[in-house]
Parts: C-alpha cells; sequence; structure tokens
C-alpha cells in the first residue's frame, strides 16, 4: 500500500459513509441475476449475508472507487468466515459482481485487475489472485455470482476473503441486517462496513461474497 | 456450449502458415528439463501451422473457454516447472503499436479436472514479438502424477499456435462455467474436418 495515501485513507475509512448505488436500479436488476453454475457436489457454501432468499434482500451495488477514488485502489471489500471443520478447504470464493455490459452496441469495459486475498484470523495472507474483471463479471444479464476457483486451501477457525474491485466492477451489498461479518479493508485494517445516515443512524452492510470449499 | 461439438473456422482466414517461430530466452534454459508434446513433434518451422483466438468462435463466452492439452506425467515424482505455448498479441513493429494491455490466463488441472495451479497476466508482457513466438512461462513447481491438463485462455487479447492435421487426440477446448471439456475438430466451408494440435507444452524434471 503507497504510504502516501495512508493517511488520507484512514480519514476515508472512518468517515465510512458509503455510496449506495442506484438502489432503485439494483432491484430490477436481480431478476435477471445469473446463477452460479459450478458444479458444488459435495461443497459447502458459507454466506455471511442476511440469508434470506436473494429476490428477498434489499441489494446495491457498490465500488470501492466511487467512494474513495484513487485511494480506494488498495482497499478492499472483506468477509469473515468460520471453517467449519478443522479439516476443511477452501476451493473458490462467489462474488456478486459485474463489469458491465452495453448489449446495444455489444461493448465492455477495458480490463481491469481485481485482486482476491485470502487471511487468516491474524489478517496473514495465504493466498492471491489478481485477474481481468471481464473473465468473471461480463454478463449481458447484469450482476451475476462470479466464481474464482482457487486451489485447494486448507483453512482452519476465523478467516477473511478480502475482493479488491479497484473501480473495474462493481460488488453486491445486502443494504442493512448486517450480521458484522462485513468489512473494508485498507493499511492492514479492518473497518466494520456500516453507512452512516444523515440522521446519524448506523446501518451494517453485507457483502455479497461467498466462501466454497469442502 | 454444451452441444457445441464442431467449430467453423475460417481456414483461409488463418492462412498463417508456415509462421515465423523464434523463442524466447527461457526456452534456452530449461534445455536440461523433459518437454512434454502432444503435438506431431515435428520441428516447428516444418509444422504446418496457424494461429487462433476463442473470440472467433466463442464471442464473449471466450472469457470463459481455454484451449487445454492433456499431458501424462513421465514418471511418479515428476514435477512441473515451466509451459511453454506458441502466441502471439498482435505487435505491429513497424509502427510499433502495442495492442491494449488484457489479460490471458493460465490453468494447471488434474485428472479429475480439479485446480491445482493459476496465473493471470498481460499478453504484452510475454508475446510482444514481430510474430508468433514460442514462449516459455515458469510456474512454480507443481508436482503432477498420472494425467493433467494444461489449459490456456487467450480470451481474444491474443492468438496461440496450432498445427493443421497430425492430431494426437489431445488437445480441447475447456469450458469453464461446466468444467468441462470439448474435443477440438474445426469444419470448413467445404464440409472438412480438421482435427488439430495446440502448440502448448508442459515442461519439467
Amino acid at each position: 500500500m503507497g504510504r502516501i495515501h495512508q493517511n488520507i485513507r484512514g480519514d476515508h475509512l472512518n468517515k465510512m459513509i458509503f455510496l449506495i448505488y442506484g438502489l432503485c436500479f439494483v432491484a430490477s436488476c436481480f431478476g435477471a441475476m445469473a446463477a452460479d453454475t459450478s458444479s458444488e457436489s459435495g461443497y459447502t457454501t458459507l454466506a455471511q449475508d442476511s440469508g434470506k432468499n436473494a429476490s428477498d434482500m434489499n441489494i446495491s451495488l457498490f465500488t470501492i472507487t466511487d467512494e474513495f477514488d484513487i485511494e480506494g485502489l488498495d482497499v478492499a471489500e472483506a468477509v469473515k468466515f468460520k471453517a467449519p471443520s478443522s479439516d476443511w478447504k477452501l476451493y473458490g470464493v462467489k462474488v456478486l459482481g459485474w463489469s458491465d455490459y452495453n448489449s446495444t452496441d455489444y461493448s465492455y469495459n477495458m480490463d481491469r485487475n481485481f485482486l482476491l486475498e485470502i487471511r487468516d484470523k491474524d489478517l496473514h495472507l495465504l493466498y492471491r489472485f489478481a485477474d481481468a474483471q471481464n473473465g468473471y463479471f461480463l454478463t449481458d444479464q447484469g450482476p451475476i455470482w462470479g466464481v474464482i476457483e482457487i486451489p485447494p486451501l486448507a483453512v482452519t477457525e476465523d478467516f477473511y476473503v478480502l475482493f479488491y474491485d479497484r473501480g473495474g466492477m462493481v460488488v453486491g451489498m445486502e443494504y442493512n441486517n448486517g450480521t458484522g461479518n462485513s468489512f473494508l479493508y485498507g493499511n492492514g485494517i479492518l473497518t466494520p462496513a456500516q453507512w452512516t445516515t444523515e440522521a446519524n443512524e448506523t446501518i451494517g452492510i453485507n457483502w455479497m461474497i461467498e466462501a466454497v470449499g469442502k | 456450449m454444451k452441444k457445441m461439438i464442431l467449430l467453423i473456422l475460417a481456414l483461409c482466414f488463418g492462412s498463417l502458415v508456415g509462421v515465423t517461430l523464434s523463442q524466447n530466452d527461457e526456452v534456452d534454459n530449461a534445455a536440461t528439463m523433459t518437454v512434454l508434446k502432444q503435438d506431431s513433434g515435428t520441428n516447428l518451422s516444418l509444422m504446418n501451422t496457424t494461429t487462433y483466438s476463442a473470440a472467433r468462435d466463442w464471442g464473449i463466452d471466450a472469457f470463459a473457454v481455454g484451449e487445454a492439452v492433456k499431458f501424462t506425467a513421465p514418471e511418479p515424482g515428476w514435477e512441473l516447472k515451466q509451459i511453454r505455448i506458441v502466441g502471439w498479441n498482435g505487435f505491429n513493429e513497424t509502427s510499433r503499436t502495442v495492442p491494449s494491455p488484457n489479460n490471458f490466463l493460465i490453468e494447471i488441472r488434474d485428472a479429475n479436472l480439479d485446480l491445482l495451479y493459476r496465473m493471470a497476466d498481460t499478453q504484452n508482457a510475454y508475446f510482444t514479438y514481430a510474430g508468433p513466438v514460442l514462449r516459455a512461462i515458469d510456474i512454480p513447481t507443481i508436482p503432477v502424477t498420472g494425467d493433467f491438463y494444461v489449459v490456456f485462455y487467450d480470451r481474444g487479447a491474443m492468438v496461440i499456435g496450432m498445427e493443421l492435421g497430425n492430431a494426437t487426440g489431445n488437445s480441447y477446448f475447456y469450458d469453464s462455467m461446466y468444467s468441462q471439456l470439448v474435443p477440438v475438430k474445426f469444419t470448413d466451408e467445404d464440409n472438412v474436418t480438421t482435427e488439430i494440435n495446440w502448440i502448448i507444452r508442459a515442461v519439467g524434471e
């Protein structure tokens, strides 16, 4: 993380005022939300959202640079999970996201990398992978559960999935009903993901990020 | 996608047969290692080759479709250390124009198609040459046993080399959406079917 941005980023994180990105628009998008098509036979999917049916969730789309500008390039949407057993291995991460697509002229955004990190309970890095958003989130159907496979990774107890969208795409978040397991990660610090309204009401959110393993 | 067995290839479009192939230094530096080939094994300069990009046939789905080659580890304890592939990003040497950077993706999968390793990087860092090049890409040492697959997603950002005819039956498309392999056969306008070999090689010891 660039040291020159540390203080600026810290200020931003402390304010924790999220951009709510077209709530009304997004509600209509989820009717067309594509399903995960990967085979999950024998796999367990861990989620830290409210557990409601997706169609009943109040879901919005978020991109980090809309809130933090370029300082957001090193800030991740993070979710804390707990491995269900001592020998459980992580095989993949599912992220509800979209890299946009213009179905009229069939154009799409230029490739921009996202970054995925897996960290243990002490935030030590276990795995990281960067790739272009279009390889996973390019669809003419709106937001999709993009599946990012990883080589089997042993995780025990609590672990974190960090997704840096880097402004190249949007990520789904469940507005309110926060379970307390969603964070922003920047400068080595986890900050609870919550939104402060003009009425000074704090509303927790859940990133739509899931962990798949067995 | 599931039904897609035969694809139409405009062979005349791809008639870069006899492309001038060069190779980068890493190829020479790994001269002592074992090179697994699933093409005809003919010297590259003598092969009947052309170039291909998944975007030609798969459109937007090309992001999820890779060119795959099945290999067999020559012995227990064998370790994969390098991938070699003929590719080109379309660099124009006259105007010195480098294409926009786009990622390719390499995956190593075991006999059950379970993921062992993956890496993504920009095509321009490896394939900016006057023409197709046999490029070596080092990877962390990966023990492989029995059959394994090397999958290369060109994502429409570049072309890769393929050998026309002399098919060994080890080249596929890998559809990551459905986790399945699709044999590669191309049928031209005269209904002539051509089987091919991707020029992708596995290097280790």
